[in-house]
């Protein structure tokens, strides 16, 4: 006869629940009340020593599984990614002894995966110092050697909510494509976390329309300050392996949410869209918004987009300080020679120091008219401004705002 | 009469005490939460990757005044300086000390005055010098030495000012910090989807730990019995009120010993209070007010993995000093926020965090010494049942030591290997809190007693500081101490030897 063991410990449980409860019950409400939290604490403090014990175990267990993957892996993968050579999966496979017909747990295969991304990160930083780049499609066929390609789709359909996003985080990371169809249905999950990471994968992943979230507004909902980190590393992605990338510009005109905009107003200067400047002071006139204002100047300004220089300058009155700065800097980055006179103005109409400031350092940097200009304010500026002029030509000091 | 008025008392006590550890009970459920949450996020290492090559990575400037500190100051800045995030800056503020730490300073980075353009947003005594090395490889090093304002809120104030970036750490230059402790409080801004405004993180003991050059090489609890009991102390305060509370959006105080703190909301409310006893309590209730009144939403988490370790009092006599000056700040808070008080204007703050502190915290130790002296009086009188006595004894020990594997749980599950104590530092912990309510809090609520007596007579209160032992030293005490006996012993096993040469 089998013995069900969840209802013997039950009955066992509720037992002495009972017998103590019948022991107690004469006694006064305080006695009650002290012997029922002494119960519980005990009851749940056994559990968690054991919970901790559970920990420590299999802690130990995931240290000694990783230990042993550095100690077979790591080397032959390193020389793998650094070698300019193309190795087929099955060849890399022998490389690392690694037999195919064993078969791994998936605690194992999660490890073997982390592995593989701290050891791509640290061959990447290695010869991005040196200035070369790592061998991507060895490394993609190393996840193809280890068979991890499925284990991200099973990861994906039947893991636990916390194993998706990582999984979905791995496939970014390490540069490798999932299937749409196991994507999609994480899209508009109601886990915050599950759903950005779904999102995010599906921009990287997908060739159809994967930007889509963008025009619906579906991004928008639960918008962080991460986003802008991992949009920014999507579309660099997309780049780099030759996947088409959107035009940002009309987002930034058009987005649902207004935290959104000043993101695509940068980003068509990190991605250096020359093209898209167009329309940007169309928007930077309509707009309130002092944040997304800045975005675009700079943007005008990096891009040299000298068209809108004249504007720029004519609608630097009407701004706030933080924008008055950001169109001070642009015209700086624009570069023309042109407006040494309205950065001279910009120095003698400023009522806040931090304008002063950002007129002065223009001023050093603009040209040869600047130049002399900047000599001849710090010539006439009192002790109340020297300072300003001390703090811009200190080699120490500049050697630091370079950095 | 009297036994009714005994009754009334006995009840209000128990059903005080069974308050708490309900309060306790419901925080540490939150606390797991959080935790748990928490652990789905990202690697350290893809989080520190994808800020690595964001240009959107917002810069943090790590602030520290230093006074008198010349013992621990060179470990200090090089930890500072080490610490792994692409965009920070460290700023000292050589608050007019009168010993070496400035030449210290000077000499060792290689520094030279700069005309840095000093602009004082937040009040603060005048400022002397700004240093810069000359030497590119501290270019993220600014030092600034001004005239002693008397308390470290003036100095972290001028620090504040000379701050460049829109985030920044306030510590002491006794903390080591732990070196990814700046992604993890970014992470813990950029992954909010409301403004944060200040960062609480988990802050332990350095006493004990193996330190070496300015770096946490092993973190291990002190075998001494003061850092010991306060070890147990921080980390129940930390993983289980300060996370518990994080789950509500409802954090009392941000530590100033390594606060993580936003400088646009911190010098719109004036920086810190020169005057406060509590500026780290006083500036979050300041901010959080702030917020409150624009109708502005807000958020402080905090972080649960260990970011930094303090050199905490070693003595009773520094303890008795830094425990005054809480008590002391303590009640200046509430007194100076007491408009607070179930204040719906102030949402958590006014309604939540501000009463809970006031019953739990402030007027605890108030309780607890009137329940001392009660006792004693009690026993001598013959009043006491003591079977209620031992029973209710048990409850709040069995209570207190649960909460100590619950501390331990947390600890664990949260901590990364590398910042993880041994297995034996965890029956050291056991062990101090079974001694713990015994020996140590009745000294804690003696101590908080005496804050509020000398606040309230208004006795002159002189800003001294903790007498620091520098990174290691017990430690260091302890490997000296070990090779001593190893010495001896081998000295002992060599003599026979001789002897028996001898009678050969």
């Amino acid at each position: 006869m089998e013995i069900d063991y969840g209802t013997y410990a039950l009955n066992v449980v509720s037992y002495y629940f009972w017998y103590l409860y019948d022991l107690f019950v004469g006694f006064p409400l305080v006695i009650q009340i002290c012997i029922l939290i002494i119960m519980l604490s005990i009851c749940v403090g056994i559990y968690l020593l054991c919970q901790t014990v559970y920990l420590y175990i299999i802690k130990h267990k995931e240290k000694k599984i990783m230990d042993r993957f550095l100690e077979l892996y790591r080397d032959p993968m390193i020389e793998i990614g650094n070698d300019d050579v193309i190795h087929e999966p099955d060849e890399i496979a022998e490389m690392m002894n690694f037999d195919r017909r064993k078969p791994m747990t998936i605690r194992e295969k999660r490890l073997l995966v982390q592995m593989i991304a701290d050891t791509k990160t640290e061959i990447t930083d290695t010869r991005t110092d040196a200035g070369e780049t790592i061998n991507r499609t060895n490394f993609h066929n190393i996840i193809k050697a280890f068979g991890l390609q499925s284990f991200f789709e099973s990861e994906l359909q039947f893991s636990h909510t916390k194993y998706k996003v990582r999984a979905l985080t791995w496939v970014r990371f390490l540069e490798e494509n999932v299937p749409d169809a196991v994507v999609t249905p994480l899209l508009y999950s109601r886990n915050n976390d599950l759903r950005k990471a779904a999102q995010a994968t599906f921009m990287w992943n997908s060739v159809v329309e994967p930007f889509r979230f963008f025009d619906n507004g579906d991004y928008d909902k639960y918008y962080r300050d991460w986003d802008k980190i991992d949009i920014h590393s999507i579309l660099v992605s997309r780049r780099k392996v030759g996947l088409t990338i959107p035009n940002v510009a009309h987002w930034v005109k058009d987005s649902q949410n207004d935290k959104l905009k000043p993101l695509f107003a940068s980003e068509i200067r990190y991605l250096n869209k020359v093209n898209e400047c167009d329309e940007l002071f169309d928007t930077f006139i309509r707009t309130s918004d002092s944040e997304l204002k800045c975005e675009i100047a700079c943007t005008l300004g990096k891009m040299r987009h000298i068209a809108d220089e004249e504007n720029l300058v004519d609608a630097y009155k009407a701004q706030t300080e933080v924008v008055k700065v950001a169109i001070i800097n642009s015209i700086v980055d624009m570069g023309t020679g042109r407006q040494a006179r309205f950065l001279e103005q910009c120095y003698d109409t400023a009522g806040d120091y931090s304008v002063k400031f950002a007129a002065a350092l223009a001023l050093s940097k603009y040209g040869e008219e600047g130049r002399a200009i900047f000599e001849r304010k710090q010539r006439s500026a009192g002790a109340k401004y020297q300072w300003i002029f001390d703090h811009i030509n200190d080699p120490i000091i500049n050697r630091r705002c370079a950095v | 009469m009297k036994e009714v008025l005994f009754d009334i008392y006995g009840y209000a006590v128990f059903f005080y005490s069974l308050l708490l550890i309900i309060n306790y009970t419901v925080l540490m459920f939150l606390s797991f939460n959080s935790q748990r949450r928490e652990k789905t996020f990202l690697s350290i290492a893809y989080i520190k990757k994808m800020l690595s090559d964001s240009p959107y990575t917002p810069g943090v400037s790590i602030v520290a005044p230093a006074y008198n500190e010349e013992s621990n100051i060179i470990d200090n800045v090089v930890s500072m300086l080490s610490v792994d995030y692409p965009k920070f800056e460290v700023v000292i503020v050589n608050d007019g000390s009168t010993d070496s730490t400035l030449d210290k300073l000077i000499e060792y980075f290689s520094l030279v005055e700069v005309p840095f353009a000093y602009h004082e947003s937040v009040k603060s005594a005048p400022v002397r010098r700004v240093f810069k090395s000359t030497k590119p490889i501290f270019d993220q090093l600014t030092v600034v030495d001004k005239e002693n304002g008397g308390t470290k809120a003036d100095a972290s104030n001028a620090g504040i000012n000379a701050a460049r970036y829109p985030y920044f750490i306030d510590t002491d230059v006794d903390c080591i910090i732990d070196k990814y402790a700046l992604y993890r409080l970014v992470w813990a801004v950029l992954k909010e989807k409301t403004p944060v405004i200040a960062v609480s993180s988990t802050m332990l003991m350095v006493n004990g730990c193996k330190v070496e050059n300015g770096r946490m090489v092993e973190p291990r609890v002190s075998k001494r019995p003061i850092p010991l009991f306060q070890q147990v102390e921080y980390l129940r305060s930390y993983l289980v009120g300060k996370m518990g509370w994080s789950a509500l959006n409802a954090v009392n105080n941000v530590s100033g010993g390594f606060g993580f703190f936003r400088r646009d909301v911190v010098v719109a409310v004036g920086g810190y209070d020169s005057s406060s006893f509590a500026e780290d309590m006083d500036l979050i209730m300041r901010m959080i007010s702030y917020m409150c009144e624009l109708n502005q939403p807000y958020r402080i988490p905090h972080v649960a993995e260990t970011t930094c370790w303090t050199e905490g009092p070693p003595t009773l006599w520094a303890l008795n000093k830094q425990r005054t000056r809480w008590a002391r700040g303590l009640m200046q808070c509430m007194l100076v926020h007491r408009k607070l008080l179930f204040n719906p204007r102030y949402k958590r703050l006014g309604l939540i965090t501000y009463p809970f502190m006031f019953v739990f915290e402030f007027i605890a130790p108030i309780i607890e010494l009137i329940g001392y002296i009660s006792l004693i009086w009690f026993i001598l009188i013959g009043a006491v049942n003591w079977t209620t006595f031992w029973v209710l004894l048990l409850m709040l020990y069995t209570f207190n030591e649960f909460m100590l594997l619950v501390i331990c749980f947390f600890s664990y599950y949260v901590e990364d290997s590398s910042n993880r104590v041994s297995k034996w530092d965890y029956v050291w912990l056991f062990l101090a809190s079974l001694f713990e309510p015994i020996f140590y809090h009745p000294i804690i609520v003696f101590f908080s007693v005496k804050g509020y007596f000398s606040f309230l007579t208004k006795r002159s209160f002189k800003w001294e500081d903790i007498k620091r032992e520098g990174f290691g030293k017990e430690r260091q005490r302890e490997e000296e101490e070990r090779r001593r006996r190893e010495e001896e012993e081998e000295a002992e096993d060599d003599e026979p030897e001789a002897g028996d040469t001898d009678r050969k």
